[in-house]
């Protein structure tokens, strides 16, 4: 039954939302109307609302908001900045969805014919459609190879375009005009985060970049580069370059769902003592995606922080843990207090306490239970409860060091005596990232705290909060249980069964990266829209 | 910001048109775009036509604008003598009201009118659009000049017309045209969230807006019927429609 909620409870908010719409839009809807209709107003109406404009029930609990469609404002589209989109480009979303947003795919919900007629009923909702001509797709031409000279020239024309302004000086979505951008809804919108190309609402590869850059996102400020390429500004040759740069700011990959995050054994050198430690830069790196809490109240419907890369070295006495995450701003940071105030406006007020008065830090909580389980039982994964509490790591960025705390649920966090404090904590914050590194020896004297024992899978897991994003208590972001293994120092012996860890733990991230790859393998670009190919 | 004001209270005290000429050439269009309305398509009768000038008075405390911090964009900055201020109500020395648009609103159904061929400007200069007010034909090209040369987005949102959202990273111009009629179309830089302006967009030359002095100048059609010109104040101070009959019968200085 734990195991249940425990899957449940990592669902994001887009699944949730759907599986809560799927039973909200179901009744009423009349056999006779056309299927497009029939489709929309049982899948679709709960967000985008029956007539369209975006106004549906549980419109409010999003950011960015469901679409609008009497305007004909499609961010992703194949036409030039201000056009329609054509059929092939809305049906590819409504297939793959937009991941960083609500908005799921429906390719393996809902037929062929139904997404096609979808189509035909989204354009429906806006007299622009049926206007003038057929919306044309661009000629976008190929992609250039890529070499260091081209990443080079790329990294140069991203200063010259100014994209930084938004987007930050390597694209975590820090720049200094972030903190007041709005969509076509004036609704407080993030310039996106450029490391994280899996998460491109229109796809991830230098083609679907290169698209975005020439025909810019309708309805959010961002540009379309077309004009400077018409103007001689750029070359096509080098805005095809600026997509290769982009795309290099992102892993190779999309990144894979690691259940267990690997403590390496550092035999002949000493541990790290900085975040920075090039030593580092050697071990491998987990990455752990972070949903919104939505389970207990008040819940948070639009996290900032999404994903944590982690990594982990011990050296037989002490366990040191190293964090990253994009995060636009070191909270609190006043050019942020704008922002916050509109986000906490939007968001926070259906449910609850307020957040937290005055300025509010970044946090991050690394959690574990209090002793190594036996089997499968762990605390439940939102801080314990009453009857099997958790073992914590807590750091925020406007205090030093971290403090060790024991929680029965959310928000009850309670510090272990001073005594007992054996955790120490080395952050930097650089370029829209955090980089955070946690230190404990592996057994301590305190009771109170967890045991970290060498060859076991240990479960651990995370919450974070971005403080200018209006994040504090409850309003956070959120993993399930992960595992951390401390290699052995014998030879290493069998590992964690990966398939009982996926088992256990399932959930959100596996959907979130499992689409992206999906994603990726299908190419968003398809061969029919590469006209010179033909 | 300016919610406080009362808006009637600004209209009825406030706005004066002056019929300052009697009839005249119907051509005459006054507005930035009127330049080639003398060929028009569909002939107005000049013998019936008339010529609206005015000023827009405004009485009452003007309300404060705000200062816009320029800090993170020195260029900018340094172009302006003393602080830049937003421009949402910009009250001129004289106590006239600057920047509302002044246009006719009914009455030229029946008529045609070429689109000037001469393109509308509007700058980018000191991180601010000039002008902040602007009025063109439907169809009529608006070359968008950068005089910054640092990155500017231009992103308009109507809703009649399409919409488009450039990017202009370098001094360099831009040409851009509204299909239909549309009053206003706003106009936002996302790079400097205060860059706002508005675009009027009519299907014949007849507009103006009041600019640093007094004069707003527009042609009416018809000696013999109201022709509705209709304020425009930004929107801060919302639309406002006032009828005024274009005879010769107006003495100057009348207050509507
Ligand atoms: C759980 C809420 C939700 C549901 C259900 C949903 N959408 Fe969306 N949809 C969104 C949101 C939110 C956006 C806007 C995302 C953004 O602006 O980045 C969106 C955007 C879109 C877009 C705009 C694409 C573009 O290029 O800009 C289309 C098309 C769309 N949805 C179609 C559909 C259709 C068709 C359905 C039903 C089969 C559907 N959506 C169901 C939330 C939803
Ligand atoms: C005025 C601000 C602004 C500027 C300038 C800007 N962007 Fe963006 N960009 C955004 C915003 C906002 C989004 C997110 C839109 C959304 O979430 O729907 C975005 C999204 C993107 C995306 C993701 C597209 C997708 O499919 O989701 C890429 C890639 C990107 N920008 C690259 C660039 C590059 C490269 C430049 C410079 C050549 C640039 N941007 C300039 C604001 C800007």
């Amino acid at each position: 039954m734990r195991i249940l909620g425990v899957v449940k409870g990592q669902l994001g908010a887009a699944a949730v939302l759907a599986l809560f719409l799927l039973g909200a839009g179901a009744g009423g809807v009349s056999g006779q109307e056309g299927l497009g209709k029939t489709t929309y107003d049982k899948w679709c109406s709960g967000c985008h609302g029956v007539d369209g404009d975006g106004r549906g029930v549980a419109a409010e609990y999003m950011l960015p908001r469901p679409r609008d469609f009497t305007l004909a404002l499609y961010q992703i589209r194949t036409t030039a900045s201000g056009e329609l989109p054509t059929d092939a480009d809305i049906r590819r979303i409504i297939d793959v969805g937009m991941p960083t947003t609500t908005m799921p795919g429906w390719e393996d919900l809902l037929s062929e014919a139904e997404r096609d007629a979808l189509v035909d009923y989204l354009k429906t909702f806006s007299r622009f459609f049926g206007q003038g001509d057929e919306p044309q797709a661009i000629d976008f031409g190929r992609a250039t190879k890529v070499s260091d000279a081209v990443l080079t020239e790329g990294r140069e024309q991203y200063q010259v375009m100014e994209c930084f302004k938004c987007h930050g000086e390597f694209g975590r979505g820090d720049g200094t005009s972030a903190t007041t951008l709005e969509d076509a809804g004036s609704f407080p919108i993030r310039a996106a985060d450029l490391t994280e190309n899996w998460k491109f609402n229109g796809g991830g590869s230098v083609e679907d970049i290169f698209r975005r850059l020439r025909t810019g996102l309708d309805g959010t400020p961002m540009p379309s580069y077309q004009d400077v390429v018409d103007a001689g500004v750029i070359t096509e040759e080098q805005l095809w370059s600026v997509a290769h740069y982009v795309r290099s700011l992102a892993p190779e990959d999309a990144p894979g769902i690691d259940e267990v995050i690997r403590a390496e054994l550092i035999q002949d050198a000493a541990l790290p003592t900085t975040a920075d430690d090039p030593a580092w830069d050697e071990v491998s790196v987990s990455y752990i995606p972070l949903v919104g809490q939505i389970i207990v109240s008040p819940r948070w419907f639009d996290p900032r922080v999404d994903g944590l890369w982690v990594q982990a070295m011990h050296d037989g006495q002490e366990l040191a843990m190293r964090i990253r995450w994009s995060d636009p701003s070191q909270s609190p940071d006043p050019d942020w207090a704008e922002w916050k105030a509109r986000i906490i406006d939007l968001m926070a007020p259906k449910e609850g306490d307020p957040p937290e008065a005055g300025p509010t830090p970044d946090r991050l909580v690394v959690q574990f239970p209090k002793e190594v389980p036996t089997g499968l039982e762990r605390p439940y994964f939102l801080m314990g409860d009453q009857r099997n509490p958790v073992y914590q790591w807590r750091w925020r960025s406007d205090q030093p060091g971290a403090v060790e705390a024991e929680a029965r649920g959310l928000g009850t966090a309670t510090p272990l005596p001073s005594a007992e404090q054996a955790v120490t904590a080395s952050a930097t914050f650089a370029d829209g990232q955090w980089t955070l590194m946690l230190r404990r020896p592996i057994t301590t004297e305190s009771v109170s705290d967890l045991d970290f024992t060498t060859g076991e899978a240990i479960p651990v897991a995370f919450f974070a909060w971005d403080g200018d994003n209006g994040e504090s208590g409850t309003r956070a972001a959120i993993s399930s249980w992960y595992f951390v293994f401390l290699e052995e120092p014998t030879p290493a012996t069998v590992f964690i069964a990966p398939l009982a860890a996926f088992a256990i733990t399932g959930g959100l991230g596996l959907l979130v990266v499992g689409r992206a790859r999906k994603r990726e393998q299908e190419g968003i670009v398809t061969e029919d829209e590469t006209p010179d190919e033909a | 910001m300016f919610d406080g004001i009362d808006l009637k209270k600004v209209l009825a005290a406030t706005v004066a048109v002056f019929i300052a000429t009697g009839c005249g050439g119907g051509g005459d269009g006054g507005g930035d775009s009127g330049g080639g309305a003398a060929a028009v398509e569909n002939p107005v009768d000049a013998a019936t036509a008339g010529n609206i000038s005015g000023s827009i008075a405004f009485e009452g405390d003007a309300p404060a604008m705000q200062t816009i911090d320029m800090e993170e964009e020195p260029v900018c900055a340094d172009k302006h003598a003393s602080t830049p201020m937003t421009e949402d109500v910009v009250v001129n020395d004289n106590g006239t009201l600057a920047n509302v648009f002044v246009y006719v609103k009914e009455g030229l159904e029946s008529l045609q009118f070429p689109t000037p061929s001469q393109p509308v400007m509007l700058d980018q200069n000191g991180c601010m659009y000039r002008p902040h007010v602007l009025g063109v034909m439907a169809g009529q090209d608006i070359t968008i000049k950068n005089s910054d040369g640092l990155l500017h987005n231009i992103n308009a949102s109507p809703t009649e017309n399409r919409g488009f959202n450039m990017s202009q990273p370098v001094a360099m111009e831009g040409t851009r045209s509204f299909r239909v009629a549309e009053v206003m179309v706003p106009l936002r830089c996302d790079v400097h969230g205060w860059m706002t302006a508005y675009i009027g967009v009519l299907d014949h030359p007849f507009h103006a807006v009041s600019g640093g002095d007094d004069v707003a100048r527009l042609a009416c059609q018809r000696t013999d019927q109201p022709a509705d010109g209709t304020l425009v104040f930004r929107p801060a101070l919302g639309l406002h429609d006032r009828v005024e009959p274009c005879s010769g019968e107006h003495s100057p200085g009348k207050t509507l």
